[in-house]
């Protein structure tokens, strides 16, 4: 029978992050973007949408603030779509001088061998690829030709080197069975593929309300990603409410394709706290980078993330707990995929 | 077969040669990570090395649970023996 969130938890490590003291923030300088993902937080989907790009010295001011009080390593671009972004060379350049890693959240529409290298010279430490099946993109009708999309960017990655590279996608009903699909192409292309994040479909903008239909039991997918990738978890991040699971993790290294094994709990604890005793910051994953003999010796680490984003229940918002993802806007830190409710006028604060 | 004093001495010399120090003054008492500053993608490296060199496989969370010269040896020289 399958564990409960509550079982799951009581053998992993709780990820200490809070508001003020987290491995990461999250920015996004543009909210165009080039496709209509289905349940997109940004809204672009909807018809009152409104693209527009954000200044840069605003950008940079936020970038201050997580440095300065939020005791980031990490920075995570997002959007909209960023390689639309006018400025986002300088801006990883800018991230890259104060010596903290950026992640850039894309859907690589405009990602070529050119602009990978641009915004490896920049300093740039990790792409996250969103693609799934539902974007409408041409050619991509099913998991296996969405596939062969993502074995394009594994094959661009090899030849540029020395960036990381990890895909993410959204999992509702519809989709779920799909992780038996993933999991073997993930596994096998693990010497290039850092992270892969599977996210709960929500649609949780304003007046919008997640369809029955399309929602499935947490611990179904942790069971299934789990048992697809023959993976261990290590650690989770709670929710603020109940002592449901916002964010599962797992790291496993692989040996010439082979699997080595999953971090444990213990490990990863020891991990975090060694490096915030050493360097003062959390990590976001462990290792934070990779050496020349682990790669001459063919050792990568894969690591996988669930996240289920917050829901409204009867007492208010279940946040995430010290919410990773969180933007700095208008002097108040809130959890990115509710940015669109607290435009419309909610009070959520990331606790 | 090796001994257990081999296995320290090869642990003590890949962190010194790491870190840039003197693999005496390593106390094998002490947690490598946190006394040292010895990096979890060090541990990770120092790990491959041993696999090569004793031809075993070891658990990726070894080298993280077990933080001291002495701890990790004895638990390396367990798995060498079984």
């Amino acid at each position: 029978m399958a564990k409960t969130q509550q079982e799951l938890a009581k053998q992993l490590y709780r990820i200490p992050w809070i508001a003020y003291n987290n491995a990461n923030g999250w920015i996004e300088p543009t909210t165009h973007c080039q496709l209509r993902c289905p349940g997109c937080f940004r809204g672009v989907c909807e018809d009152d949408h409104r693209a527009e790009h954000v200044d840069l010295a605003e950008l940079k001011n936020q970038i201050t603030f997580f440095i300065e009080k939020r005791n980031v390593q990490n920075i995570s671009i997002g959007g909209g779509e960023p390689l639309l972004y006018p400025h986002l060379t300088e801006l990883i350049e800018h991230i890259t001088s104060l010596g903290i890693n950026s992640f850039l959240f894309t859907n690589a529409v405009l990602l070529d061998e050119q602009k990978l290298n641009e915004l490896k010279q920049a300093g740039l430490n990790k792409v996250c690829i969103h693609i799934d099946k539902f974007q409408q993109r041409a050619g991509i009708a099913d998991e296996h030709s969405a596939n062969r999309l993502r074995a394009g960017y594994c094959d661009l990655f090899r030849r540029v080197g020395g960036i990381k590279l990890g895909f993410i996608m959204s999992v509702s009903s519809r989709n779920m069975d799909d992780v038996e699909i993933l999991a073997p192409f993930f596994i096998e292309n693990s010497d290039i593929v850092d992270l892969v994040t599977f996210t709960v479909y929500k649609e949780n903008l304003p007046g919008k309300t997640l369809k029955q239909n399309l929602t499935y039991a947490y611990e179904d997918l942790i069971n299934r990603v789990e048992k697809a990738f023959d993976l261990e978890y290590c650690a989770y991040i709670g929710k603020i409410l109940n002592q449901d699971i916002a964010w599962m993790y797992a790291a496993t290294l692989y040996r010439n394709g082979k699997k080595k094994g999953s971090f444990s709990a213990e490990a990863f604890r020891n991990i975090q706290e060694t490096h915030l005793k050493e360097r003062g910051r959390y990590l976001f994953e462990p290792p934070d980078h990779w050496s020349k003999t682990l790669t001459e010796k063919k050792i990568y680490r894969q690591s996988v993330i669930l996240i289920d984003g917050p829901d409204l229940t009867p007492e208010g918002w279940n946040l995430c707990d010290g919410c990773p993802d969180s933007m700095y806007i208008d002097g108040k830190l809130v959890p990115s995929c509710l940015l669109e409710r607290i435009k419309n006028g909610e009070n959520i604060l990331t606790r | 077969m090796v001994t257990l004093e081999e296995i320290k001495q090869f642990i003590k010399k890949f962190v010194a040669q790491t870190l840039n120090i003197d693999s005496q003054s390593i106390n094998e008492d002490l947690a490598i990570d946190a006394s040292y500053g010895f990096e979890s993608m060090d541990a990770l490296s120092l790990g491959a090395e041993l696999e090569d060199w004793l031809h075993i496989d070891l658990d990726v969370s070894l080298f993280f649970e077990h933080r001291t010269v002495n701890e990790l040896a004895a638990t390396v020289m367990k798995q060498v023996v079984e």
